[in-house]
């Protein structure tokens, strides 16, 4: 798999520059990072803490704004975006998978899968609900309250949300890091069957190299700023790469 | 949304069930006095019908202050009578006679002053016959229903009468009566004889009124004309006229008492809106998250406001239907409770528009205590989501736009109040400044809470604390509990506002109060000393063979008679009195504006400030008028004072108002003559005069405040719901803490707090915020109720005095803490209760 520059990417950043604090306090959180990420690609962003993954995919997610720089979602720049376009921009493009699921407390499984559609006054695909719920093993647990649900169970609830508006890229962030290793393999083979089988582009921070290694590419961030990048990786590799990283930079 | 937000609500049910109790509590109250007000208007129509019934027309003397069929109004001849029986189309007439009569008990002392009447022919005696029968003879007589269940009076039994002349005769009881409601009457004694013994027992020159029954097919209006023309000069009415004449005179009593209730049903919805805007505020910060997550998908600020205000919407609802129901039950007590005894409850009557107000009142009040904490949510950023949730529990700096709004409130509120005791010359005395001063300077205190709130928390722990390091045990759990109550100043500010607010008005009504008492007290003791006061029970006068006895008793310094009327005094009414000479400048000592009260004798008069000239024209009651020369001028504005607005000589009262007797006589006993002697003589004296009473400075001084202790404590228990309910937000706060702080609970039991010591911490943090409420509210309280006091000694040319009964406000601040600590009773049990790890 190469790299191809002329093909539009789904998400790309240009020179993001993202500063916490001000004067001669803040600190620049990302330093001019251009990066950009491929249709139906399963990406992993890694680094160190603090090396600026976080906000790198806040930034590209609408969540937060830079302080220069662009960042395109398909055709659409989203850093000066409006609340109210950001806000449609989330309901229809993006989905989002977080470290501790962040369900609804108060909705079942089902309602909680519904949500982003609800929100929006739309009903699901009936084709893709199927798809999603047979393929995440959540047809008898639909009625249940996330506090009935095992960690497992209550990721791919959140999966399931992600994936039910047919987003343009869904983020996950450190979507393993509360799960045990059975369930963490299963979420990541599910990630990777998205985007092989819907064609689906993932983006996942994550700082476990046996979870980096489901992706297609792992792009490295070290101080704010865009540090290599590893294709087709395996645990050894990225292990090697950060374990080379940690040298350069004591 | 509407999905999400009916299943946050069957999620979080346990935590709005106690702000749902605070409106629902504050809609029962608003509900409850709205509907008592309903049944008791009813109830007030259909007593009247008992007064007007039969009655197609009545004529009456042109009044003169009274009312016709008023004890005491002018009177119509007999003559007159025989003239409306003449008129045609009377199917029947006959006239009211109404005049003053007392009953005795078994003591041979007066049980019950009130009022002799008479039975009219053809049903227009204007009640209904309860039990036994109409007086059949001249030795019988009938007495209302109440009377004779208060007094155990059985049917035949020999009943003793005083009459207006203070003859006691007997009578045997012939039936009981029911007079409706009646505002003549109000809730005094009626006797009711045959008409002959009716004007020889109540003394009447003639009828209070005639009334007249229309024959078949005449209209009132045409009867009233008629008998109009007939009786020139007579005020004449339709029946329907008089009956809605009398209803308004009798609801009009209610309105005043239910305005007051809903003035307390106002402060209640007040009290209420303050702790479910708290309630809502915790809420919001402690599910941040959630709402981050919901922006994160998708959700538009819009929709998460509509969603907050849709959770207030139902809570209102909910609450505000528990509210009603229970406002029905309450009004039912109320009706109970406000009728007198022996008379019917007046029947509940369900106003629909009553109940939709109450209900919307509080569906107003919760969604609008909703709008601010569901515009902080709206402002959650999504990110927040994706981070940590300790990070997003971020308290507010107070800030500078705080402090001004503090700073302008706050003078605003100062100077009103100020301009409020100065404005002497207003209507009110300044009290509308006041009140406007108190409510504007509240709002710098709400403002300000925020700021004042740590360091006087911090101010009250100090105390306990020493106390604990002293006893060495303790100590780190009320550390513990100072830091949890300072943590959160906006949460702590607005949980111990609705308590403040509370204990302000108790303090205010009670500093008023007493002062008001105490004022009266100085007043009486420093202008109007004596030793005895005797005086009829009723409204009738002390006989002058009385005054003769008491004279001639031993061991008496002094007997003055006061005499007492009302007129018109250069156009204006006002009463009107004189004193004996002896009294004059000892008994009788009002602050001189100029002159001496020595200088009245026939021919002049001393005249309260507020009478311009040299000469005054006073008007008597058979329409002459006397000129007299003004030679005093004192101060009549005191409160409560007994000197009426102008002083004239007795040889000009006696000449000009033809008194039966003195309205009451003044003693002081002879220097050197024991208490219990010139008590026995004075009771020796009146022995033979069953109506009368002597009282000393002391009784008199009571019977004056008798009313001021039941105004208080009817006060304390209408503001003591407000307190409940703010009670109610404390008992929220706390609970929504605990659940906040479940893991730092357990990291402390895990660190060796015991459950004791746990509880112990919630119950120090209540008591904390009560400690902050009850200084807050006892200051803001004595601070206004004084400002009222000055106003009111202002207008009144001086003589207030402040009183601040200091026992009684320690009994409040009392109260309020063992409240608070029953406040945090459950949400101490649930935090001992959790387990350690989690």
């Amino acid at each position: 798999m190469t790299t191809n520059l002329t093909v539009k990417a789904a998400v790309a950043a240009t020179d993001l520059v993202k500063i916490y604090g001000s004067g001669e306090t803040g600190v620049r959180a990302l330093d001019g990072v251009s990066v950009s990420f491929g249709h139906a690609e399963f990406t992993a962003i890694m680094g160190p803490s603090g090396s600026g993954k976080s906000t790198l995919m806040h930034c590209l997610a609408g969540l937060d704004t830079p302080a220069s720089g662009s960042v395109l979602i398909g055709d659409t720049e989203i850093s000066r975006l409006p609340d109210r376009q950001l806000t449609l921009l989330r309901r229809r493009r993006v989905g989002f998978v977080f470290q501790s699921f962040n369900l609804l407390p108060a909705l079942t499984a089902e309602q909680n899968i519904r949500l982003p559609l609800d929100l929006a006054g739309r009903r699901p695909d009936p084709a893709l609900w199927h798809q999603v719920i047979t393929r995440l093993d959540l047809s008898d647990r639909l009625r249940h309250r996330p506090d009935q649900l095992s960690g497992g169970q209550q990721q791919r609830v959140a999966c399931a949300r992600a994936l039910i508006t047919r987003p343009d890229v869904i983020f996950a962030d450190e979507p393993t890091g509360n799960l045990d290793s059975a369930s963490s393999a299963e979420l990541l083979d599910f990630l990777r069957a998205c985007v092989r089988e819907l064609r689906q582009t993932v983006i996942m921070v994550t700082h476990d190299p046996v979870a980096a290694s489901y992706a297609g590419r792992v792009v490295f961030l070290a101080d704010g700023l865009i540090s290599g990048e590893l294709l087709r990786p395996t645990p050894a590799a990225v292990l090697a790469r950060l374990g080379e990283q940690g040298f350069q930079g004591a | 949304m509407l999905a999400t937000v009916l299943a946050g609500l069957r999620y979080r049910k346990s935590r709005l069930l106690l702000s749902a109790v605070a409106v629902a509590l504050g809609v029962a109250f608003a509900a409850g006095t709205l509907l008592v007000n309903a049944s008791m208007s009813a109830s007030f129509y259909a007593g009247f019908a008992v007064g007007a019934k039969n009655v197609s027309a009545l004529a009456a003397s042109p009044r003169s202050g009274n009312p016709p069929g008023q004890p005491g109004g002018p009177t119509v001849p007999p003559a007159m009578l025989r003239s409306v029986r003449r008129v045609a189309g009377v199917a029947a007439a006959d006239g009211r006679v109404i005049g003053p009569a007392a009953v005795l008990g078994p003591d041979g002392r007066v049980a019950a002053n009130g009022f002799g009447i008479n039975v009219a022919q053809a049903s227009l005696g204007g009640f209904n016959l309860v039990s036994g029968h109409l007086p059949a003879a001249a030795g019988q007589m009938d007495v209302d229903k109440s009377t004779a269940a208060d007094e155990h009076f059985r049917l035949g039994q020999a009943v003793r009468v005083v009459t207006s002349s203070g003859v006691t005769r007997t009578f045997h009881l012939a039936g009981t009566i029911d007079l409706g409601v009646n505002a003549a009457f109000g809730n005094a004694a009626v006797l009711a004889f045959q008409t002959p013994v009716a004007v020889s027992v109540t003394g009447q020159q003639g009828y209070a009124m005639i009334v007249a029954r229309a024959a078949p097919g005449v209209s009132q209006a045409a009867l009233a004309a008629r008998i109009a023309a007939a009786a020139p000069g007579y005020e004449v009415q339709t029946g329907a006229q008089f009956a809605s004449e009398e209803t308004d005179a009798g609801s009009h009593v209610s309105r005043v008492f239910s305005i007051g209730l809903l003035i307390f049903a106002l402060i209640s919805l007040v009290v209420a809106c303050i702790v479910i805007y708290n309630t809502f505020g915790i809420l919001i910060a402690q599910r941040s998250r959630e709402f981050a997550l919901l922006r994160c998908v998708g959700a538009s600020r819009r929709q998460v406001f509509r969603g907050m205000i849709g959770e207030a919407c139902a809570v209102g609802l909910a609450a505000s239907a528990a509210g009603v129901l229970g406002g029905i039950g309450l009004s039912w007590v109320l009706g109970r409770l406000v009728t007198a005894p022996g008379s019917a409850p007046a029947p509940l009557v369900i106003q629909p528009s009553a109940v939709a107000l109450a209900a919307g009142a509080g569906l107003a009040v919760t969604v609008a205590a909703a709008l601010l904490p569901a515009r902080a949510a709206t402002r959650i950023a999504p990110v927040a989501a994706a981070g940590d949730l300790s990070a997003i529990a971020v308290t507010r700096k107070a800030g500078w736009l705080r402090a001004g709004f503090a700073v302008l409130t706050g003078g605003l509120g100062l100077a009103l109040t100020v301009a409020g005791t100065r404005a002497a010359s207003g209507t009110a005395g300044g009290l509308v400044e006041i009140a406007a001063g108190g409510c504007v300077f509240f709002l710098a205190v709400l403002a300000l809470g925020p700021l004042i709130a740590p360091p006087l928390i911090a101010a009250f722990a100090w105390l306990p604390r020493w106390l604990a390091r002293r006893l060495t045990a303790g100590a780190a759990t009320l550390t513990l509990a100072t830091a949890n109550a300072r943590r959160n100043p906006h949460r702590v500010a607005a949980a111990t506002a609705a308590l403040t607010i509370g204990v302000t008005l108790m303090t205010l009504f009670t500093v008023v109060f007493s002062s008001l008492e105490a004022s009266t007290d100085a007043a009486i003791a420093g202008h109007y000393p004596f030793d005895y006061r005797v005086a009829a029970s009723g409204t009738q006068p002390v006989p002058p063979r009385v005054i003769e006895a008491l004279s001639r008793a031993p061991g008496l310094r002094m007997v003055a008679a006061a005499y007492r009327d009302q007129t018109t005094v250069n156009g204006q009414e006002v009463s009107v009195g004189a004193y004996s000479r002896d009294a004059l400048g000892t008994a009788v000592k009002p602050a001189m504006v100029t002159g001496s009260l020595s200088a009245i004798g026939p021919g002049t008069a001393a005249v309260g400030s507020g009478f311009a000239g040299g000469t005054i024209t006073v008007s008597t009651p058979d329409a002459g008028t006397e000129r007299l020369r003004v030679v005093a001028v004192y101060n009549a504005r005191t409160y409560k004072t007994p000197v009426p607005g102008v002083l004239i000589s007795t040889a000009d009262f006696i000449r000009g108002f033809r008194p039966a007797g003195a309205a009451y006589a003044v003693i002081d006993a002879a220097p050197g003559v024991s208490p219990a002697a010139s008590r026995a003589a004075v009771t020796a004296a009146i022995a033979s005069d069953p109506v009368l009473s002597a009282s000393t400075l002391a009784d008199y001084k009571a019977s004056l405040n008798h009313q001021v202790n039941s105004i208080l404590e009817m006060v304390g228990a209408l503001l003591g719901l407000a307190i409940l309910i703010a009670l109610c937000g404390i008992s929220n706060t706390l609970t929504l803490s605990v659940i906040e702080r479940t893991r730092e609970s357990a990291l402390l039991r895990a660190l060796g707090l015991t459950r004791g010591q746990l509880r112990l911490m919630l119950l120090a943090e209540a008591l904390l915020m009560a400690a902050l409420a009850v200084l807050l509210g006892t200051a803001l309280g004595t601070g206004f109720g004084s400002a009222i006091i000055d106003a009111f000694s202002n207008s009144r040319g001086g003589g207030g005095v402040l009183s601040v009964p200091l026992g009684r406000l320690a009994l409040y601040a009392l109260i309020a803490g063992v409240a608070a600590v029953a406040a945090a009773a459950l949400p101490a049990r649930r935090a001992a209760r959790a387990a350690i790890y989690s």
